[in-house]
């Protein structure tokens, strides 16, 4: 009987060793199970959203730095985008514009406003060409403005829209390219001036 | 019984006991690790430069504060007058040209994030804003 309580408190020590020592083991196989995860997220989308609003003020100060450069550069041909033949003279090294050649020959208003419109959309394209950078990391796409349209002259006052073939955007992905965020708005530009303008060639 | 029959049933019910006590242990452990087990999951947007879109998009006057700063090299600015509002906004202000010579200073700048800002004569330059 000695022999048999040694086997039976031998057998229960065994179930209890394996009792202890087995869901251990099982824990150390499947470590998912009792894993702590910390999993951050981390998007930029406002950062870009703020890219894209940053981006749509500075192409609208862009429009107003063009505009003052083509009504100084039209108002140095003259009213014209390039002087017409026939209505220029030549004086030194400087070509000049004829308004009066024994009848009117100056600018119309139309002529006026579309020589005005393609000089804003070439100063517009200089800035457009250099892109936009927001916080060194976040470059945004702008889109080419053509045409430019400028309104009638009313009283001393004109305003100047650009339209863009596109919208701007900006995209991002993430280091390992599981995710990729696209971005879109609209880019078209409006402003208006208080310039007497048209009445520098009347 | 014999003495070999009693010791064989005491090693049956022994391992019987035992792997009953396995199972619900096992089930309980599990249990407590599923319980204890959790995913901590952080959403972080980040929203940067959203203060210095306000200040370029604000007005003074009739023009964008965008505008003003892209004037900064060539106009005569009261320098007292734009340190006052980038003090009312708690901002500091560092103007580059398209050569990346500093033409303008407010405040401590050392964000060292910028910005591009179109500058008079299809000119690009970069405002730090911090």
């Amino acid at each position: 009987m000695k022999g048999m309580g040694i086997l039976v408190m031998g057998s229960a020590l065994i179930m209890v060793v394996f009792v202890i020592i087995m869901p251990f083991v099982q824990i150390f196989f499947q470590p998912v199970r009792g894993e702590i995860t910390n999993i951050e997220l981390r998007t930029e989308a406002y950062t870009m959203g703020n890219a894209l609003a940053a981006a749509g003020v500075y192409m609208g100060s862009a429009l107003r730095f063009s505009a003052y450069q083509a009504m100084h550069d039209t108002g140095m041909q003259g009213g014209w985008d390039a002087i017409p033949a026939g209505k220029s003279f030549q004086a030194g090294e400087g070509s000049y514009a004829i308004w009066h050649n024994g009848s009117d020959v100056s600018p119309s208003e139309d002529e006026l406003k579309a020589s005005l419109g393609k000089s804003v959309a070439a100063w517009l394209g200089k800035y457009r060409e250099k892109g936009f950078r927001f916080l060194n990391d976040y470059s945004v796409r702008l889109p080419v403005y053509s045409p430019v349209l400028v309104s009638e002259f009313t009283g001393s006052s004109f305003s100047v829209s650009a339209m863009p073939d596109s919208r701007m955007s900006i995209q991002k992905g993430s280091q390992d390219g599981s995710t990729n965020v696209l971005l879109e708005r609209t880019a078209s530009l409006q402003d208006s001036f208080s310039y007497p303008y048209l009445e520098l060639f009347r | 019984m014999t003495e070999v029959e009693l010791a064989a049933l005491a090693i049956v019910v022994a391992a019987i006991v035992g792997s009953v006590s396995i199972l619900v242990t096992f089930s309980l452990l599990q249990s407590l690790v599923e319980i204890n087990a959790r995913v901590e999951l952080t959403v972080a947007q980040e929203d940067a430069g959203s203060g210095i879109v306000a200040l370029m998009a604000s007005r003074a006057g009739q023009r964008a504060h965008a505008e003003i700063i892209g004037m900064l090299e060539i106009a005569e600015v009261n320098d007292a007058a734009v340190t006052q509002t980038l003090g009312k906004m708690g901002r500091s202000l560092q103007v580059y040209d398209d050569n990346g010579t500093a033409v303008k200073e407010y405040g401590d700048f050392s964000g060292g994030e910028y910005t591009d800002i179109a500058l008079p004569g299809g000119r690009k330059g970069r405002a730090g804003i911090s």
